[in-house]
């Protein structure tokens, strides 16, 4: 009986092995959270936390939404439907089947949203936030509740704007859902206007923010676009006039590119903008919002600013407490593998954090926040214990070589800027692609490669460190003003590339000979194709060179922290993460923002207002290879390096 | 409207049958291997496949074809000395699929009655014939289908080959397979069959109803001149409708037919699968069915799979007649 009992135990621990056999073990990269997040330099009261006022809630609604009672019902302000089938198209049995399921088609959407709003007189800045794609009657919009709470109590007016009725099976409706958002601000302005209404003169129309989730974090940067036209670029015979002071938007995993007006990438230009994304996005499982963030364009010298932040082991649903951990509907547990996310909590109170923070900033104009924007280390207290990828740069920015345009390594983005090298092992320009392999960025870098050992027998011995000059002539240092104040920008992100050991140099002083030597030792082994992958943590130094010649020198991990590739797997079975997705991580480049005037503390001799050169010397690591992209200069990025570095 | 009218003819098909059911099913049928099951997951849910979509329709709605993807193997042992097996593969054709498939039994039999049923197969071949032969045989089928999408309905047509082959007579027959398919109401999958459509025939044996109704004792070279019986092909016609939906974290496949041998048997079929996967690409599942009984069979069928990635092993047990079980394990690729 014994012998029974323990042969049917080891058969069934032997299926298990088998069965978890197909399973891939927990990855994660390493945490360095408990080092990088150990510093609170920013001494305001933490945005994720509770305000003072007391917080109101009410609805809004057409009333026409047979699902839901509470937008007929409920509601404390009667809205009047819209006509969207400009904006909104589908198959006429769909359009039959949905207007049966809602009570209405595309020429009837109502306005709806719940309302999260401080006690007080205001005028009270007005925030949208609109909810993406899921399952239509699992409805989105209350999961922003815990923002609704948060935000208002701080002194904003927050809106859940309902858009479920496009939710399910629906292409090419963003462009949709950006219009019925500045169909709400419509009514808000109407009703700030309105004697008698709840928010008559409560509302600070010239301080708007719009956030949004999925396809809504892509509405909000369409809509931003919208605000300023005259004309729908697919029907100019549609006409805009909205022109609302949007001056925040807010994208939360953003999907980007399901429109494109007149077939490009939606220009967004003059608003705050910021996006996050989780590494472990179970759904949109690229960082696209990276390539919003690019595309954004300051042009009317306001201090506007735009932030991306990579935030690891983050997914797509739990920033809505509707939508939940399994990304893609209650069975995708099946596929996802949920083990390495943080919590519900956690993410939650990151999103709090930032989004605090960015509208306290941008509708509050409190520039105590800003630091954080430019290097996450000054708040390391509020932030849950991750790692993040920041990708910052304000309006004061301006490009000395982002690699755009042209195929001449040796020219920056202005004219006067030239780029040099030496002793690099890879140096290329290429583009950059999102993690599923065949979606540009719509950007070049440049890679960087070096290794500072000898080929040969003698393995310690190590040439001169390869470095990469970036050189500015004279009158261009003039016109860009850079002096103390200035700051220098750079994006980079490590790879796990290793190149092998650089070519001796060559011996000049012998005479070439041409017979071979009978004891000749064999060729030296071709280095393999495929560099080895290495895991020491890396660095450089950055070095900013006068017209004089004196330098200035500091590492580059004095301005944040150069991580090499967060690992990712989404997916609960290796091989069909493999299959899926040609890398296994999303090369997200951390941007620093190094003060001038901290080289010229260490270096009393520099004098910035004669910048040259910046130099990246790799003498910290021996061999490595980086990613580099967007190197620059700003004179107003003081409001955001004002704290330093912890 | 094609369906429409499918849906109608069957109906009164079926009412007539209802009214003209008799004790022999309307046979003697033969060739046997068109009575018996042809795969684990169809046998499990009551030998129910009509609106099936594994490579194994091919031997009830060529029309289904159009879906179905892969090939599978399959054997079954229904008695000490019966056993048989299948084959089939599909493959994407034009705007459906082409598949072929084959089916054969071996079977022993207490004498050498013919046709012989499921009921008769099933004994041990212990008796001998008149002439003294054992009284073991074999039947075969090899089909080749074609489903494709026409007007949105899923048609197909498929050409078999039949064979019985006794030690006293060797039976062989060509006959056609048609079938039409839709979906309706999101995943109803609803499917018209109509099978084995051929001439039938008559074959010479010395005593006419022994020992069973409707076969004969065959003796070739018999003195006497022989008596002729009627052998008919088991010209079926299936109607079910197939559904697969999630159910909660489950996956839920239920299925249900109605059918008729010629027009003088109506009998019914279904059930259902109930699977669970706790990690994408792998699942189990657990089946039942309930069918209407032919000579030799009992009514409940059952079974459970285990499917890795595109490999499923599929196993299925039916009830026979004499508290027999028959036990049939498959292996299928999609």
């Amino acid at each position: 009986m014994s012998f029974s009992s323990s042969s049917s135990t080891g058969r069934v621990l032997l299926l298990s092995a088998a069965l978890s056999a197909c399973t891939q073990p927990l990855k994660l990269t390493k945490d360095d959270s408990p080092v990088v997040l150990s510093h609170q330099l920013i001494s305001a009261p933490n945005p994720g936390e509770k305000g003072t006022f007391a917080v109101k809630t009410l609805y809004y609604g057409s009333g026409t939404d047979k699902r839901r009672a509470i937008f007929k019902d409920s509601v404390t302000i009667k809205t009047k439907t819209v006509d969207a089938s400009p904006f909104v198209s589908m198959e006429p049995a769909q359009a039959k089947q949905r207007e049966k399921d809602w009570g209405f088609g595309t020429s009837k959407f109502p306005i709806n949203g719940r309302v999260w709003y401080p006690v007080g007189d205001g005028p009270f800045p007005l925030v949208l936030i609109v909810h993406g794609n899921h399952d239509p009657l699992d409805y989105s919009d209350p999961g922003y509740g815990y923002l609704g709470e948060l935000l208002a109590s701080r002194g904003f007016i927050l809106v859940s704007v309902d858009e479920n009725f496009i939710n399910g099976g629906l292409r090419g409706e963003s462009d949709g859902r950006a219009w019925l958002l500045l169909k709400h601000l419509e009514d808000w302005k109407r009703w700030n206007d309105s004697t008698g209404n709840p928010f008559y003169h409560k509302v600070d129309m010239n301080n708007i923010g719009i956030m949004g989730h999925s396809r809504g974090g892509e509405a909000v940067g369409i809509a931003a676009s919208f605000n300023r036209l005259s004309h729908y670029p697919d029907d100019a015979n549609v006409k805009f006039n909205f022109n609302f002071n949007i001056k925040a938007v807010f994208a939360i995993a953003p999907v980007d590119g399901q429109y494109k007006p007149a077939g490009v990438f939606t220009p967004i230009e003059n608003v705050n903008y910021m996006v996050i994304h989780g590494s472990h996005d179970g759904d949109v499982s690229s960082f696209n919002g990276l390539r919003t963030f690019q595309r954004i364009k300051f042009t009317d010298g306001k201090p506007w600013f735009k932030a991306a932040w990579y935030v690891y082991r983050a997914n797509h649903g739990q920033w809505n407490t509707v939508w939940g951990n399994k990304d893609n509907g209650p069975r995708s547990g099946r596929y996802l593998d949920l083990r390495g996310l943080i919590t519900p909590d956690e993410q939650r109170q990151f999103s709090k954090v930032m989004i605090g923070a960015f509208l306290e900033a941008t509708l509050h104009g409190k520039n105590e926040y800003l630091p954080i924007f430019r290097d996450h280390r000054v708040a390391g207290a509020w932030l849950p214990k991750t790692m993040y990828i920041t990708r910052f740069q304000e309006a004061g920015y301006k490009a000395l070589a982002t690699y755009d345009e042209d195929v001449d390594v040796t020219t920056g983005s202005l004219p006067g800027v030239t780029i040099s090298a030496d002793s690099l092992s890879t140096w290329k320009e290429q583009p950059l692609v999102l993690r599923n392999g065949n979606d540009p960025l719509n950007t070049n870098a440049v890679t960087l490669g070096w290794n500072s050992h000898i080929r040969g027998d003698d393995t310690t011995k190590l040439g001169r460190p390869a470095s990469y000059t970036v050189t500015l002539n004279d009158s261009l240092a003039g016109a860009l003003s850079v002096g103390r104040e200035s700051s220098i920008y750079l994006s980079l992100a490590p790879t796990d590339a290793k190149p092998g050991p650089r070519a001796p140099a060559r011996d000049t002083t012998k005479k070439a000979d041409t017979t071979k030597k009978a004891d000749a030792k064999p060729p030296a082994k071709k280095p393999d194709a495929k560099p080895a992958k290495d895991s020491t943590p890396v660095d450089l130094t950055v070095e900013l060179v006068d017209a004089a010649g004196h330098t200035a020198r500091l590492p580059l991990s004095r301005f944040g922290v150069p991580r090499r590739p967060l690992e990712i797997h989404i997916l609960r079975r290796r091989d069909e993460e493999q299959q899926r997705y040609p890398t296994q991580y999303e090369v997200v480049l951390q941007t620093y923002v190094m003060p001038i005037d901290e080289f010229a503390r260490i270096a009393p001799n520099f004098d910035p207002t004669h910048l040259r050169s910046i130099k990246l010397v790799f003498d910290r690591l021996v061999a490595g290879t980086v990613i580099v992209d967007d190197i620059g200069v700003s004179s107003s990025a003081k409001p955001f390096v004002a704290l330093g570095e912890p | 409207m094609v369906l429409r009218r499918a849906v109608f003819a069957v109906a009164l098909l079926v009412s007539r049958s209802l009214l003209a059911q008799t004790s022999n099913n309307g046979g003697p049928y033969a060739p046997l291997i068109l009575l018996l099951p042809s795969g684990p997951r169809t046998l499990a849910v009551g030998n129910t496949g009509v609106g099936g979509r594994d490579d194994d329709v091919i031997f009830f709605n060529p029309a289904q074809l159009v879906i179905a993807r892969g090939f599978s193997g399959s054997i079954e042992r229904y008695s000490a000395t019966s056993a048989g097996g299948t084959l089939s593969a599909v493959t994407r054709f034009n705007t459906g699929g082409i598949a072929i498939g084959m089916q054969m039994v071996d079977y022993e039999a207490p004498l050498a009655a013919f046709p012989p049923s499921r009921g008769t197969m099933l004994e041990p071949g212990s008796g001998r014939s008149l002439s003294g032969s054992v009284a073991a045989g074999t039947s075969l089928e090899a089909v080749v289908g074609v489903g494709q999408v026409i007007k949105g309905v899923r048609v197909g047509l498929a050409g078999k080959y039949v064979e019985d082959n006794a030690p006293a007579l060797r039976l062989s027959r060509g006959a056609v397979d048609a079938g039409v398919s839709k979906d309706f109401f999101g995943p109803y999958t609803f499917a018209l069959a109509v099978q084995n459509i051929g001439a039938s025939t008559t074959i010479p044996c010395i005593v006419a109803s022994t020992p069973a109704a409707g076969t004969c004792i065959v003796t070739p070279g018999f003195p006497q001149p022989p008596q002729f019986t009627s052998v008919r092909l088991p010209l079926r016609t299936t109607f079910g409708v197939q559904t697969q939906r999630p159910v909660g974290q489950l996956d839920l496949m239920a299925t249900a037919s109605i059918w008729m041998l010629r027009a003088d048997w109506v009998g019914g079929s279904g059930g259902a699968e109930l699977g669970y996967s706790w990690l994408d690409g792998y699942s189990v599942a657990l089946r039942a069915g309930a069918r209407s009984t032919l000579p030799g069979e009992a009514a409940f069928t059952g079974g459970a799979g285990f499917t890795m990635d595109r490999l499923s092993i599929d196993y299925a047990v039916e009830a026979l007649t004499g508290s027999r079980w028959g036990q049939r394990i498959g292996l299928r690729v999609r």
